[in-house]
């Protein structure tokens, strides 16, 4: 019996082990930081979402803490990585709220642990800005908040340019996960508004092979492609789909609207690959008329500056989900942990703020997204890049 | 009286616990860490004692989630009555597929558990209609049993770890009695067990279907007390997770899963800051442990006990 | 209509055969192993990773030509196995099949950790070994990557067979696992040979790979799902024959792409799985278990 005694004091050594780790990091020297924490996909399946993501939010800190701070107190990032799990993703959102007490969060990259760390939120009071396009943050009571324009919305600028060039039968190809499963959700929903035909099907995100699903799209003799996935898998689908001649136009998630894909896609492009996104993505391109376009170069540059990567479309709907986030932190005036109530009303006012993504965010009560369908654009890629689609 | 000693101290232990660290986040991985005690004891047991390797216990857990979850939101079961049917259903299924399974030995046995493992997760996943699919399942209803409602972590604090005390203490009686021997027979060797007049495939099934119970009631705990689920928890490696508890606490220990579930959940914890190193760092300290304790922390303990005291 | 039909089956079957050669070429390495020294390696995986990474850093990064690239790849990828067997599995004093499979995925976990180091987390991609586009065959099409897969598994299997069946090296190596004592009683030198053994495993796994990288792409940790569908072929063809290692790829690959073509890509894993426990009721040590184990 002596045995259990010191699995007790194995137990007791152990808890005293991890008690310190728990006590709250030591405060800096001036007025108090103001804390938000950052709960990212930065390992595991998401990876290369959560990568840009938190790069691109330690920018804003340290250009926010650069030019003196939010009114006087530093900013400071408490940072945790989910690991693109759903259990990850809830015990950091607790982790953050109780322990390192943020103001405020950032969570999540995926819609899985965007919902995972929901219920937190929403028992904590703490407001939580997920950077998942198909997470939905519009209902009753929300302390949450989403980046990007809708899925709907994008779905739907797809198939207005459909409709501009006259393609009535669509193939779809969706992925077995999270996205996939949205992109067919939507898709077919509103296909059935826009008299669109539809067949579908359905594919594993780690197959090597997607030549069967192709093959039995091909029986509606399609007059486009969408794939409803991001990132890598789309790479084998654009092989298969070159290999066996398809000269549709092949559309894919906004998602993809980074660098890497078109370094995957390199050789393997469809003649015609489409996608909806933002217009930052093609600041470029754009009038020098366009009121955002001034922001989205210095972002850009920044970024660029500190990374040498070309910023993409999750970096840039991380750092507007964090210059909200500030604003609606100034304008509340929050001092600590205990008005972190107020960020939500807050931000719930913010009307017409310039966004880096292009187009403007204006909150309300039953809008925690801010962007509207408008701000979506088809964008094409050629010559191994993001175009204005014509 | 004295036995009985170290129990109680423990309990206490566990009793004062939130009292000791009030609102702090430990608590809520004392919750996580008490569901896992619970699904792994059943691994001790069958692997352990009755040493039929299973590579599905996560899905069993999984099963046990979703049954409370979609009863419960959908079709406005009472919370403990979801549990049950939880629980039976994944019994069911565990005599269902052990009765041809646990025929196999070996490689085709763990990789006939590793298949029906992935079966049930791609059914999670490929039924969205009931289950959400791939997003996972959420807005579960905190537990309600007999009007009162579950809300802190604190609350279901106690609520798991006196589950979890009344798991192990059942698995020690199961252990030490005329089955759990039968089990060990089995493991040492079944064909002499066989000619001893045990009924091999009996207690087989037994062990699977124990344990697959106690992965089931876990899961029902864990989907009320985090409110959302996903078919990732039926994950291979959340299956092999638990066994290696059982085999890092010390392999037929019982309350060594104890010690292997805090081990386990806590790595993660403490490697936080090391980032991209994590996952290469987590491999080292497994094939350490692995290889230099293999008996687990409580095996090792009992070793050096039994060597002082003949 | 029934050419298209027809046309739609043979596009199954050539997906099949794809991935079929995939899981075959890992199951050769996993029995390769297992027939010499009794380990059950499921990190196996991990060796087909590491091969597709390490040909696509040498041929995209280093600029060497693709034949130099997957020589000097396929033996790096070897000399992996080998540090694998010497750190990992050798200090293991008594090893138990619970034991080994619980420290071979630990093992899984750091290889793949050490990748993600290295590697970072974008996926890669290769070229195809010959410049085509595709091939077209009763109104189907495919990657001319295929004919190299499928090559590599025909010439690796049947020279597994004859070194081990034929040749009287082969037959020592053999003999280490069925009895190491006695085999070195007789003067075979046991640990060589394991070495060896590990050094081959290493090198199929890694060779796999570099067929694969230019079909599918290679991220850290894209050797996992492989490596455990390796697994189930080896199990499913019967663990530790070569033969059966190919016929066990092939039916899991066909089975799962003719579940995808005619049922539904939504139960593809399932299907596979049901028929591969179904085939493990039947025929409990798998299609071509030998008779003498």
């Amino acid at each position: 019996m002596k045995n259990n005694v010191i699995i007790l004091a194995g137990f007791w050594l152990l808890a005293f082990l991890i008690l310190p780790l728990s006590l709250p990091h030591s405060a800096v020297a001036g007025k108090p930081a103001l804390k938000i924490g950052v709960n990212l996909d930065t390992t595991g399946y998401a990876a290369w979402l959560g990568e840009p993501e938190l790069r691109a939010v330690q920018l804003y800190a340290e250009q926010v803490n650069a030019s003196g701070g939010i009114d006087g107190h530093p900013l400071e990032l408490v940072i945790y990585d989910n690991q693109s799990n759903p259990e990850k993703a809830s015990t950091n959102a607790k982790k953050m709220i109780q322990r390192d007490k943020v103001s405020a969060m950032i969570a999540t990259s995926i819609t899985a642990t965007s919902n995972a760390a929901k219920p937190v939120a929403q028992a904590e009071k703490t407001t939580m800005y997920s950077l998942s396009g198909s997470f939905e943050p519009n209902y009753p009571d929300s302390f949450s908040f989403a980046g990007f324009v809708h899925t709907t919305g994008m779905v739907e600028t797809i198939y207005d340019y459909f409709a501009k060039k006259g393609i009535k039968r669509v193939a779809l190809l969706c992925a077995n996960d999270s996205t996939g499963q949205t992109w067919f959700e939507v898709t077919t929903r509103e296909a059935k508004k826009y008299g669109i035909q539809i067949a579908s099907e359905r594919f594993n995100v780690n197959d090597m092979d997607v030549t069967p699903q192709l093959a039995r799209l091909k029986a509606i003799n399609p007059q486009a492609l969408i794939v409803g996935v991001s990132g890598k898998p789309n790479a084998v689908v654009a092989k298969n789909f070159n290999q066996m001649g398809f000269k549709i136009p092949y559309v894919t998630g906004h998602g993809n609207i980074s660098d890497s894909f078109l370094k995957l896609m390199e050789g393997n492009e469809p003649d015609n690959l489409l996608l909806p996104g933002a217009y930052f993505v093609v600041w470029q391109e754009l009038n020098n008329s366009y009121p955002q376009k001034k922001i989205m170069k210095e972002f850009s540059d920044a970024y660029q500056k500190k990374f040498s990567k070309m910023p993409d479309i999750y970096a840039v709907v991380a750092y507007d989900a964090i210059r909200v986030l500030v604003e609606a932190l100034k304008r509340a005036k929050v001092r600590g942990p205990e008005d972190s109530e107020k960020v939500h009303s807050e931000i719930e006012k913010i009307k017409n703020f310039p966004a880096v993504y292009g187009g403007t965010y204006s909150f309300s009560k039953d809008d925690h997204r801010g962007l509207q369908k408008a701000d979506a654009v088809m964008l094409q890629v050629k010559g191994g890049k993001f175009r204005l689609a014509r | 009286m004295k036995r009985a000693i170290p129990y109680i101290l423990f309990a206490l232990f566990i009793f004062l616990l939130p009292v000791l660290m009030p609102g702090s986040y430990w608590i809520h991985v004392l919750v996580i860490i008490g569901t896992y005690v619970i699904a792994a004891t059943g691994i001790d047991l069958l692997v352990g004692f009755a040493g039929q390797l299973s590579l599905c216990q996560a899905s069993f857990f999984t099963l046990g989630a979703y049954s409370s979850a979609v009863l419960v939101t959908r079709y406005h079961f009472d919370h403990l009555a979801a549990m049950v049917a939880g629980v039976v259903s994944t019994a069911i299924v565990a005599y269902v597929v052990g009765a041809p399974v646990l025929r196999l030995k070996g490689y085709y046995l763990a990789i006939a558990t590793l298949g029906v493992g992935l079966i049930i997760q791609s059914l999670l996943v490929s039924l969205a209609e009931y289950t959400g699919g791939p997003d996972g399942f959420r807005d579960i209803a905190p537990l309600k049993v007999a009007g009162f409602i579950f809300k802190s972590d604190v609350e279901y604090y106690y609520l798991i770890w006196i589950i979890a005390m009344l798991v192990l203490l059942v698995t020690r009686n199961i252990v030490n009695s005329r089955v759990g021997r039968a089990m060990l027979a089995i493991r040492g060797d079944d064909v002499a067990a066989a000619s001893m007049g045990i009924d091999i495939a009996k207690y087989k099934i037994q062990a699977f279907i124990i344990s697959a119970v106690y992965a089931s009631l876990a899961g029902s705990l864990y989907a009320h007390s985090n409110s959302f689920i996903s078919p990732q928890l039926a994950d291979l490696s959340n299956s092999v997770e638990m066994i290696i508890i059982v085999v890092l606490g010390g392999i037929r220990t019982i309350f060594g899963v104890l010690i292997g579930t805090a081990i386990m959940k806590s790595i993660p914890e403490l490697l936080e800051s090391f980032l991209d190193y994590q996952m290469a760092i987590t491999g080292i300290i497994l094939i350490l442990l692995l290889l230099y304790m293999p008996k687990g922390l409580l095996g090792i303990i009992r070793q050096i006990n039994a060597r002082r005291a003949p | 209509m029934e050419n298209y039909q027809l046309s739609l089956a043979v596009q199954f079957i050539f997906a099949g055969l794809t991935s079929g050669s995939i899981y075959a070429l890992v199951a050769l390495g996993f029995n390769m192993i297992y027939n010499v020294t009794r380990v059950v390696n499921l990190a196996q995986g991990e060796f087909l990773m590491l091969g597709a990474m390490t040909m696509i850093s040498l041929h995209a990064g280093l600029k060497l030509p693709m034949p130099v690239a997957l020589v000097l790849s396929t033996i790096i990828v070897g000399c992996i196995g080998v540090v694998f067997d010497r750190f990992i599995i050798r200090p293991l004093k008594k090893p138990t099949l619970l034991l080994l499979i619980l420290l071979t995925l630990g093992a899984s976990t750091f290889l793949k950790g050490v990748a993600l180091l290295i590697w970072g987390k974008s996926p890669y991609s290769a070229p195809t070994f010959v410049e085509m586009k595709s091939i077209s065959f009763l109104g189907a099409s495919f990657s001319p990557q295929i004919l190299w897969v499928i090559g590599t598994v025909v010439v690796t299997s049947c020279s597994l067979w004859f070194f081990f069946e034929k040749t009287f090296i082969g037959k020592a190596m053999r003999a280490c696992a069925e009895n190491p004592r006695a085999a070195s009683l007789m003067g075979i030198d046991v640990k060589n040979f394991v070495t060896i053994s590990f050094f081959l495993g290493g090198a199929i796994g890694g060779l796999g790979g570099m067929m694969i990288a230019p079909i599918s792409f290679m991220v850290y940790d894209g050797g996992t799902m492989m490596g455990l569908k390796g697994f189930a072929a080896a199990v499913l063809g019967g663990v530790g024959s070569y033969p059966g290692a190919v016929i066990g790829g092939i039916v899991l690959g066909l089975l799962e792409n003719l579940a995808t073509g005619y049922i539904s890509s939504f139960f593809k894993d399932t299907i596979a799985f049901l028929a591969l426990l179904l085939i493990l009721f039947i025929k409990p040590s798998g299609l071509m278990k030998r008779t003498e184990d």
